[in-house]
């Protein structure tokens, strides 16, 4: 999977955020809020192509968690941007 | 002929090819902005009639296919990176109008071809409002759509998606405020001034409305319009504004970072400076009085 096109994330009023620049009618006005490590693994994946193993792999690196907990906190993660329209397959 | 305008306090300077009729049917848009001042030129336009010139040049962006309006334009760069725009119109294979501009979009040259259909000057508008986009990014000027008014010595800006009634609540305003009056019913042009107050400016492009003034106003707020059953103004987090605003000022996807960052501070400063509002409304009566109301009561 990847981030869709379109999308940038900012630091805007002290806090990173997602939003769509350009003249996309589905995502005018919408903003998402990103938490710390949200907004490393935005970092990290903005322009690849990745599966949830490269993003616990990401998790591992970063935070020290153990493997299991990383799957499960990518899987999660990657869901709430599947819900957000942040993806494409 | 070259004539001199001042357009949100850029000079410009068009050179037209004479009796060329797609700058006949809109030059008189530009009148209220010509000039004598000398000040240097933020844009140089030249706009002739020839054939469309093919050159060597790589496509960069394309419309997405629900940004395609009557005019599409792709761009291009081509060997030395100048920027390359060909707008056609939908239901045509050959471009309408060609334009170049260099790196830095500080002239913008541009061929319309010689078959001279009748809406050409549609396709000249949207260039020339590109080329003064571009060139004048990098001050800090901001083109907004939305339909702007001015009352009590103040500008309110109603933005939105298309088609959700902005410049029916502006009219709405018009027929039922008094003292109302508009400034421009599609795209005005935003600048921070030297003493930090954000001030609007009408411009020469104003979609269908005829309404080309060359005036400016002090920001008193914007207002995201949104239909509803019901009149409500409610004022944006300070988020919320931001990501309204980014949706509602130009943005051309292939400018450099830098010209991405300039947009993006000043529309974060004029979150800082100006309340944004959302006004759910119908088009009636009590929806400008409503919004008026509101908008009066926490000034």
């Amino acid at each position: 999977m990847k981030i869709k096109k379109g999308f940038t994330m900012r630091s805007v009023m002290g806090q990173n955020v997602v939003l769509a620049e350009g003249n996309n009618a589905d995502s005018f006005g919408k903003i998402i809020t990103l938490n710390s490590s949200a907004a490393m693994l935005w970092e990290e994946l903005k322009g690849k192509s990745f599966e949830t193993e490269d993003v616990a792999d990401l998790l591992v690196a970063k935070y020290g968690i153990d493997r299991d907990q990383a799957l499960a906190d990518a899987a999660h993660i990657l869901t709430l941007m599947t819900e957000k329209g942040l993806l494409e397959m | 002929m070259t004539k001199r305008y001042i357009i949100a306090e850029n000079a410009v300077t068009i050179t037209v090819e004479d009796d060329l009729p797609a700058w006949e049917m809109i030059e008189a848009r530009y009148f209220p902005f010509e000039s004598d001042q000398s000040q240097d030129p933020t844009l140089e336009v030249d706009i002739k009639c020839s054939s469309i010139p093919e050159c060597e040049a790589e496509i960069i962006y394309k419309p997405e296919p629900n940004e395609i309006g009557p005019t599409i334009a792709t761009v291009a760069r081509d060997t030395v990176g100048s920027f390359i725009f060909e707008f056609t119109h939908e239901s045509e294979s050959q471009p309408r109008l060609w334009m170049k501009t260099p790196t830095d979009f500080s002239r913008a040259e541009i061929i319309l071809s010689p078959e001279n259909k009748n809406d050409d000057y549609y396709f000249l508008t949207h260039a020339l409002m590109i080329a003064y986009m571009l060139a004048t990014s990098a001050n800090g000027t901001l083109l907004i759509h939305s339909s702007c008014v001015v009352y009590d010595g103040k500008a309110y800006l109603f933005k939105g998606k298309s088609g959700t009634g902005k410049s029916t609540h502006a009219r709405l305003w018009l027929q039922n405020i008094e003292g109302t009056r508009l400034l421009n019913d599609d795209n005005p042009l935003i600048r921070i001034s030297d003493d930090g107050t954000p001030m609007v400016y009408g411009s020469p492009w104003s979609g269908k409305t005829p309404c080309y003034r060359n005036q400016s106003s002090p920001i008193g707020a914007f207002v995201r319009i949104v239909r509803s059953a019901d009149n409500e103004l409610r004022p944006l987090s300070p988020l919320k504004a931001y990501a309204s605003l980014t949706a509602s000022v130009a943005f051309m996807p292939f400018v450099s970072e830098k010209l991405r960052e300039i947009r993006h501070k000043e529309i974060e400063r004029l979150v800082m400076t100006v309340t944004c509002y959302e006004m759910l409304c119908r088009p009636d009566a009590d929806a400008a009085q409503t919004c008026q109301a509101g908008l009066m009561a926490n000034d």
